[in-house]
């Protein structure tokens, strides 16, 4: 039996003893929650729901292999809320843990080091260090236990490590020892943050091969690879099995999530800026000090002079051990770390230079690599380690030298330098580091008890199967949940409370989902009853108003929960419990609470937003929705079974936007004059050589080409290029238009083009035209009579672009205006089409309607529907592509005198034509026509919210026409104010002459730009029910449910989110029904109907197989250590 | 004390003008890379691969002066000491080229230190 020395334990203690310092973070009865942090307020129940594959916390359900790794991290937690303690105890005792381990862990490894460098002292520095430093201190501000138990494995593989190479412990035990550390302090198999030990691993095999590079040191390396690889995989197939079934998928959509690689890149240079050696040097590279303004303690840490030159201490003490230290042996060790500490600050930089270029293409080509995307926050790990073994040697160094002369003080350096230690990190100390927004957000927060009554109800048997939606919702943007009384996050509260199905509009739902979601809001805020048929569509039935919800932050403002009192007032609604500031409703009559339901056929639908056709009065919520996305080919068994079909079209161009160009994705990085523009040419002709035989792409070569010559044109303007080179590159640019328009007539006149692609390429003409009338207009002033050419051949240019950008508009179908409506549709079958039409606008009720198919114009009185749609009645359309045109009789919103004359005055003179009352985001167009009657004094007209003075006022254009009438034409979005005023004002200048100017305004418009929607709907058959559910059972992950009746052809829908691993045991056909959720086709007739989520059989196998490896690894261990007794 | 920094100088002022060519060597070619990273087409190359410019130097004076590997750990713990009053006062620029020298300078010393114990070892054996 080992026995430790007196002089251990007192170390032993005194790291127990520090490890005691996050007791000093809680006061009161706050608690720590919100931000990242992931801390829950029911440990168990949360633990209880992460050994599930999949969870009803977020959404409509969702995968969550990924969190079963986190077993321990949570289990730990549920353990300890077993002994029946308060949420404050739990994290007293979690953090404590936390806090204290990573010291432990370094006493094992420092213990190991302290003989083999034959020195003393030296065990509580280096722990010391490891567990208080300023990357740990990030790590807390959200006390990521998934970064801690990563980071007190590693001096604990480490040292099994170094005493394998001194072959103190065999190669089978060594792996045994490092897996099942693995095991227990996995990280939540997060890749990411396996980072640092990555590297250190990585320099160990590299640094040990380079002491021996014998055949027998590789072969002892190979088989402790291999058995660490084994032992883990074996230990972690509780996780691993269905991690890996998981894989594929998430690793793609994880990158799409973080923007796809741009985004990802973008944000790794962000990250990146202030990562240069000399901060990290110093430690000071925390990305976090330089972007948070608001940090707590950054600003102290990056001005005080005094810190600062602590920080600067930091290297010279890691450097220190390399110079002092003499014995070969020793300094190897020395070395190594030090080895560790440069490599790792190659990574931790990142995209920073010197070696930025290195890590970007690491990024970028090796694959998987693109994880790293915080690289300091990964990386640093390692340098820490080395660090803490470096500075620790130091200060036992300084103990000892300073003692050889006199002892007293030698002890009296070395306690005063680990205070230091303690100070230099004193927001420790006190906490202070979880007010991460100074005197405004913090991570310490009291929980008013009526979220923990709301929790142990909604907890409640009877209340688990309640689908819930929370009010307000929040910020469209950021989704930010905050509440009055402190909690802050992006992670909504209710997640962390119970397993519930409780929907908040956040980042965990498909787009679809999302859509749904806000449409509903959107129907609730606007008072359309037909918000009771989306919400039964989406399963919901239960809603919760939450009264101190902060939904009036500044950076994150949503609606007020006040201003759903009038909702909350509906017939269909009943409070059945409050809770403080949090009142639950349930739509009454209830409806069935089971997540599997029948339908009796299914309905096909073609088009963007689907929850629109929920308000139609011809809607059928017995029908399964089937969409049609287009590429996938419909299974000719769903086809039969369709009864009804619902197409709805888009509306082209309603808004009468073009979509925005952005001209630096055009402009030539090389022109005409740069010596490389050879090869850019001939790469040119490459590329249009490729796609001289597909037309539409050469047309769309063309488009592009020509934009990016006349914007290389506008960059040689700006850097003053000599007329001749500027004649040249307009010339060149003549040549492509030549080319461009000959592509055009060939492509419109001779084929069936798309109109989609059509409609880009106009916008790329009409974004060319658009530059070279800015090029005429804003022609330099030093241009003289040689750069004459150089006007006239821009004007050759424009009216050739002019000609192409015409005939394409001509033969692109869309809204010219904003009466005439048009869409675009491919039917799939001819029938008899219902045409159901939303304007979203006020139209003139004592007019008709026009509607045109292919140029067959039917006049129609439409009848009123419910939720604002009219009937246009019934017409026989055929198949394939058709052009649909609505000319709306729209009603002018305008109000005041048709004509007024407008005088200016001396002081200045406003005219107010008339005010917009829209919702927010609405678009407007407001035309008149307009002429300068006399004088010379300028008017000019804006959209004003409230205007206290003259000086306030902005004109967005001067209106100056004398000779003739012009026409101004303007549109308008709606801002967050409710009301806005157009106005034509004068304003006193400088230069105002006392001359008096009338302008007439006539002809005045003001129309909302609306989109609006078209549906074509038609029955194919009656549809029948043939079967019911008698009875349903459910566990986390699976439902049986039996049948009745004649189940062939029926539809059984599981309204959790879809998922490919939602799977029937009987014979059906799989499909996405209602957008979001799990739809069968049953084929023949059932008495039961059994669906599970796959993944879920294979965490039971995995935990069988993780529990089995290791008793087996526990038992080898044992048997191993009875045997070297 | 004011003998020993006496002695210090005299030291360092001699060494300079012995081997004035050699310094003059190291700045004229350092130089010299500046200027070539800044040509139109070479800047590329320049921004890209930025530690060029920081090998050149830990790599002339191994080759030119042929100083003990310590040489390099003094030079390191100088430049840190350097860099202090950069640091306060936020001189950012210079802060960071010092800071990319002391990492090449330690790579230097590591380099050196590996060689020679790789020298030894095989001696041993």
């Amino acid at each position: 039996m080992k026995t430790f020395s007196k002089q251990k334990i007192i170390e032993f203690l005194v790291i127990l003893a520090i490890g005691l310092i996050p007791l000093l973070w809680f006061q009161g009865d706050k608690i720590v929650l919100g931000h990242d942090a992931g801390l829950t307020l029911s440990p168990i129940t949360h633990f209880q729901d992460r050994l599930h594959a999949w969870t009803y916390r977020f959404g409509y359900g969702g995968d969550q292999t990924y969190a079963i790794s986190g077993f321990f991290i949570h289990g730990l937690e549920a353990l300890i809320s077993a002994l029946n303690v308060n949420v404050q105890t739990v994290q007293k005792i979690t953090f404590i843990f936390w806090f204290v381990l990573p010291g432990l862990t370094m006493f094992y490894l420092a213990t190991y080091l302290e003989k083999k460098l034959r020195i003393s002292h030296f065990v509580i520095p280096v722990s010391v260090l490891y567990m208080i430093n300023h990357f740990l201190l990030q790590g807390w501000f959200v006390a990521e236990r998934t970064k801690f138990s990563l980071y007190a494995a590693l001096p604990l593989i480490l040292g099994f490590l170094f005493k394998w190479q001194d072959r103190s412990i065999s190669t089978v035990k060594t792996g045994l020892l490092i897996s099942i550390t693995l095991f227990f302090l996995n990280g939540m198999a997060s890749l990411p943050l396996f980072g640092g030990m990555i590297i250190v691993l990585v320099v160990f095999a590299v640094f040990h091969l380079f002491e021996d590079s014998s055949f027998n040191a590789i072969k002892r390396l190979g088989k402790l690879i291999i058995t660490t690889t084994l032992v883990s995989l074996f230990l972690n197939a509780y996780w691993l099995v269905p991690y890996a079934s998981h894989l594929t998928s998430s690793f793609s959509n994880s990158v799409e999530f973080f923007g796809g690689l741009g985004g990802v890149l973008e944000w790794l240079n962000y990250l990146s800026q202030n990562s240069s050696f000399a901060n990290i040097f110093t430690l000071q590279g925390i990305p976090e000090w330089y972007q948070n303004p608001d940090h707590p303690y950054a600003g102290v840490f990056l001005n005080n002079p005094i810190l600062i030159t602590v920080a600067s201490v930091i290297p010279i003490l890691a450097v220190l051990p390399l110079i002092v230290e003499k014995d070969p042996k020793s300094k190897k060790i020395i070395v190594f770390f030090m080895i560790v500490a440069l490599v790792s600050m190659i990574f931790i930089a990142g995209s920073h230079p010197p070696f930025g270029l290195l890590y970007t293409l690491l990024f970028k080509y090796f694959p998987g690599f693109i994880v790293f995307r915080s690289p300091f926050y990964k990386f640093s790990p390692a340098l820490i380690i080395s660090y803490a073994v470096l500075i620790g040697y130091s200060f036992q160094y300084i103990r000892l030298v300073i003692s050889q002369k006199n002892s007293q003080l030698g002890k009296g350096i070395y306690l005063s330098l680990i205070t230091i230690v303690l100070l230099y990190s004193y927001p420790f100390l006190s906490g202070s580091f979880f007010d991460y927004i100074k005197n405004t957000r913090s991570m310490r927060v009291s929980v008013p008890q009526y979220i923990y009554d709301f929790e142990k109800w909604v907890g409640q048997k009877e209340n688990t199967k309640n689908r819930i939606l929370v009010f307000p919702p929040p910020n469209i943007d950021n989704k930010v949940d905050a509440y009055k009384w402190g909690y802050w996050s992006l992670a909504p509260l209710t997640t962390l409370l119970a397993n519930n199905q409780i929907i908040n509009e956040s980042g965990y739902m498909s787009q679809n989902e999302l859509t749904m979601t806000r449409k509903l809001y959107q129907l609730i805020d606007e008072n359309d009853p037909s918000w009771i048929k989306l919400a039964q569509f989406l399963g919901i039935d239960t809603f919760l108003i939450r009264y101190d919800f902060a939904w009036d932050i500044k950076s994150s403002p949503t609606k007020n929960p006040k201003d759903y009192d009038q909702f909350l007032r509906s017939a269909n609604l009943q409070k059945v419990k409050e809770f403080g500031e949090w009142h639950v409703y349930k739509i009454v009559p209830e409806s069935s609470e089971s997540d599997v339901s029948v339908f009796n056929s299914i309905a096909l639908f073609k088009g963007e937003d689907i929850s629109s056709i929920t308000s139609l009065s011809v809607f059928d919520p017995q029908q399964a929705l089937y969409i049609d996305d287009g590429p996938t080919k419909i299974s000719y068994k769903i086809k039969d079974a369709i009864s009804s079909i619902y197409i709805k079209p888009d509306c082209v161009m309603c808004d009468q936007q073009w979509t925005y160009t952005n001209y630096d994705n055009y402009t030539p990085l090389l022109r005409r004059g740069s010596v490389l523009y050879p090869i850019i040419k001939f790469q040119e002709a490459q590329s249009e050589k490729k796609v001289s035989r597909n037309p539409e792409a050469l047309l769309k070569f063309y488009a592009e080409k020509s934009l990016s010559e006349i914007l290389g044109f506008r960059k040689a303007v700006d850097e003053n290029e000599p007329p001749q080179l500027l004649e040249g590159i307009l010339g060149d640019h003549f040549n492509q238009l030549n080319k461009y328009k000959s592509a055009t007539q060939n492509y419109i006149r001779n084929y069936q083009f798309d109109n989609e692609n059509l409609l880009d390429i106009a916008r790329l003409a009409r974004a060319q035209r658009l530059v070279i009338l800015e090029e005429i207009a804003s022609a330099p002033k030093t241009w003289n009579s040689n750069t004459e050419p150089v006007i006239a051949a821009l004007q050759k240019n424009f009216f050739e672009v002019n000609s192409i950008q015409s005939e394409l508009e001509q033969a692109v179908w869309r809204s010219p205006d904003n009466f005439q409506k048009r869409f675009f549709v491919n039917l799939p079958s001819t029938a008899d089409y219902t045409l159901l039409y939303r304007p979203n606008v006020n139209l003139d009720q004592n007019l008709p309607i026009n509607i045109s198919i292919d140029g067959v114009i039917n006049t129609i009185n439409p009848q009123r529907a419910p939720s604002g749609w009219l009937n246009l009645g019934n017409l026989k359309i055929n198949e394939g592509n058709r052009k649909i045109e609505v000319v709306q009789p729209l009603v002018n919103e305008y109000r005041g005198d048709t004509q007024v004359k407008i005088q200016s005055t001396y002081q200045g003179n406003c005219y107010e034509l008339g005010k917009i009352q829209g919702k927010k985001d609405d678009k407007y167009r407001l035309t008149f026509q307009y002429l300068r009657l006399n004088g010379r004094k300028d008017f000019s007209a804006d959209f004003v919210n409230a205007m206290n003075s003259l000086n306030q006022f902005r004109g967005i254009e001067t209106l100056n026409r004398e000779s003739f009438e012009d026409q101004f034409i303007h549109d308008f979005i709606v801002t967050d104010k409710k009301e806005d005023t157009f106005i034509i004002c004068n304003r006193p200048g400088a230069e105002d002459t006392l001359m008096q100017s009338t302008i007439l305004v006539k002809d005045i418009v003001i129309a909302k730009l609306n989109v609006p929607e078209l549906v074509l709907y038609s029955q194919k058959r009656p549809p029948s029910q043939t079967v019911r559910i008698s009875d349903t059972k459910s566990s986390q992950a699976g439902y049986s449910v039996s049948l009745d009746g004649e189940s062939n052809n029926q539809v059984l829908v599981l309204d959790q989110s879809f998922n490919e691993n939602w799977k029937a045991t009987t014979d059906a056909i799989k499909f996405k029904a209602n957008g979001y959720a799990n739809g069968w086709l049953l084929t023949e007739n059932e008495k039961t109907f059994t669906v599970e989520y796959s993944t879920e059989s294979l965490v039971r196998i995995g935990f069988v197989i993780s529990g089995l490896s290791l008793l087996i690894s526990l038992g080898y261990m044992l048997k191993s250590k009875k045997y070297e007794n | 004390m004011k003998t020993k920094i006496k002695k210090s100088i005299s030291n360092i002022i001699v060494f300079a003008q012995v081997n004035i060519r050699k310094i003059a060597i190291i700045i004229v070619l350092e130089v010299l890379l500046l200027l070539l990273f800044r040509l139109p087409y070479l800047n590329v190359v320049g921004e890209l691969f930025s530690f060029l410019l920081y090998i050149f130097i830990p790599i002339l004076i191994v080759y030119l002066f042929k100083p003990k590997k310590e040489f390099f750990l003094y030079g390191a713990v100088a430049l840190f000491i350097i860099n202090i009053p950069f640091s306060i006062l936020h001189m950012n620029f210079l802060k960071e080229i010092i800071g990319n020298l002391n990492y090449f300078l330690l790579w230097t010393y590591i380099i050196l230190f590996l060689i020679e114990f790789k020298r030894e070892n095989k001696k041993l054996h």
